[in-house]
């Protein structure tokens, strides 16, 4: 079947003026709102323990720093062969130290950025909420006073269905 | 039987309804009449042994009984069955009643019927004779306006209900027939004031049910069990939209006013009469209601609004005292009480 695509503009424009009469305004399905505020990771328990095991890990008294006169063969024995495999490892423990250091670093700055996005997203939720409500008390007082004026007449839910 | 005391006939199709005004009115009449003349409460329904109801005695005289949702059906006039009393003064009816002012007109013709209704205004719907008004806004000076006795617990301000934490809500109460199916939706008005006043709490009561809209969309359901539980939500909202009030005296508006609490309603009906007496606005499409509203958002007209409706609500529905004095002089003309 051919269409005019003349009368359909026509049918359009009349549509376009005429005020939005009909149906009641429509209510949200998920409400707007601003939840209650994410806690801190960084401060949380999880991170702060990291920093409190690496803190008493560097405070940890190195092999050999106990020693001193007097303590007997046996114990200077022990002390070279520490000292001696202490040299040998040296540089494999400076390099686990230096990953853990940055695996730490790591999870501040996550932690730090998760919540500065938690504070966004409540900014967030917070203008959705009020954009949700001015705008709602907006158009709402306009639609109502487009319909008014398109029949003043009108009982009241004369131009409303139940959706 | 008192000896000396008069017998009236109270005649309801809808004693046993919970949902309407009638029963409510035509109950209170029959306990202000039971205080001046010997009262007989006549029902639709299969004619059985006499059914005590609280203090009456309900007599059936045939047709079709009611139930807490529905009107009784009166019978034809060849089909009732009269009960046994002494002769009525004269037959307390609703107007709206016609079955009841059909059968008292057919089986007892010489009793008058004293129809009961809202406002002068209402027996000009081709009802004619004696009439008591309860409604607001009725003239005592023309000695029909009898009012009511509305009781509204004044301990519901102390505390509000317990399912919702906040006051100074907007509170509807729906135009949603009773029996409705429950629905997560407002009726289209109670829409409209969700959507136009989203920035506050809207409590939309209907069916047992309250539910609290927020920034256009639905926070929570409460129930309303009990009227305690409608009062101390009328009681501490900021002010009552009636979407559907009451035929005869609008009773949720007269118990907001009671509380102080402004109300708004639809134009030309019994609440609006109640509103026009100073304490509230009516509306007659959707702009109108939410512009009424609004004006209401200043507290000073509000709280002037509110005063001066507790004030008209308690001079008409707050003393039962006077309520029965106002019954007994309508009444006296039809040598009913005390001064007959």
């Amino acid at each position: 079947m051919a269409l005019e695509p003349s009368r359909l503009v026509d049918d359009v424009e009349r549509q376009a003026r005429r005020p939005p009469v009909g149906d009641p305004p429509r209510l949200l399905q998920h409400p707007p709102g601003v939840g209650d505020p994410l806690p801190s990771v960084r401060a949380g328990e999880e991170v702060t323990a990291i920093h409190r095991s690496w803190a008493q890990l560097h405070a940890a008294v190195p092999p050999g720093s106990e020693g001193g006169t007097g303590r007997g063969v046996k114990a200077a024995v022990r002390d070279r062969l520490a000292a001696v495999t202490a040299e040998s490892t040296r540089s494999a423990r400076e390099a686990d130290r230096v990953i853990i250091g940055d695996l730490i670093r790591a999870v501040d700055a996550l932690a730090a950025r998760l919540d500065t996005v938690g504070d966004r997203l409540l900014a967030l939720e917070a203008l959705v909420e009020e954009v949700a409500v001015v705008t709602s008390e907006d158009l709402t007082h306009l639609r109502a006073a487009l319909e008014h004026d398109a029949d003043p007449s009108a009982p009241p839910g004369a131009h409303t269905t139940d959706e | 039987m008192s000896e000396g005391r008069s017998t009236v006939g109270v005649l309801c199709g809808c004693w046993g309804n919970d949902y309407g005004e009638s029963a409510f009115v035509m109950r209170s009449l029959a306990a202000a009449v039971s205080r001046i003349a010997t009262v007989s409460v006549l029902v639709p329904g299969a004619r059985t042994a006499v059914r005590p109801d609280g203090a009456f005695d309900l007599l059936s005289v045939g047709g079709v009984s009611g139930s807490d949702r529905r009107c009784g059906r009166w019978p034809e006039a060849s089909a009732a069955t009269w009960p046994d009393t002494a002769p009525f003064a004269l037959a307390l009816t609703e107007v709206r009643d016609e079955g009841a002012i059909a059968l008292v007109g057919a089986c007892v013709p010489d009793v008058p019927v004293v129809r009961v209704l809202s406002c002068e205004a209402d027996g000009s719907n081709g009802a004619q004779g004696a009439s008591l008004s309860v409604g607001p806004g009725s003239a005592p000076e023309t000695g029909n306006g009898v009012g009511l006795h509305v009781p509204a617990h004044r301990l519901a301000t102390a505390r509000g209900h317990v399912g919702i934490g906040f006051t100074d809500y907007l509170l509807v109460l729906a135009d949603r027939g009773p029996g409705a199916a429950a629905t997560d939706r407002p009726t289209p008005l109670a829409a409209w004031l969700a959507a136009r006043f989203a920035g506050r709490h809207v409590v939309v009561i209907e069916n047992g049910l309250a539910t609290v809209w927020r920034s256009r969309s639905l926070r929570g359901v409460i129930t309303v069990d009990t009227r305690t539980d409608l009062w101390r939500l009328l009681a501490h909202a900021r002010l009552t939209v009636d979407l559907s009030p009451g035929p005869l005296i609008a009773r949720e508006c007269v118990e907001s006013l009671l509380y102080g609490v402004p109300v708004v309603v639809p134009a030309d009906t019994a609440g609006a009469r109640l509103a026009a007496l100073g304490g509230g606005l009516w509306f007659r499409d959707e702009a109108e209601l939410l512009g009424s509203v609004e004006a209401l958002d200043d507290q000073a007209v509000r709280d002037t609004l509110g005063e001066q409706g507790r004030a008209e609500a308690a001079r008409w529905y707050g003393d039962p005292g006077a309520f029965v004095r106002r019954v007994a002089g309508a009444l006296e003309p039809f040598g009913v009480g005390p001064g007959a």
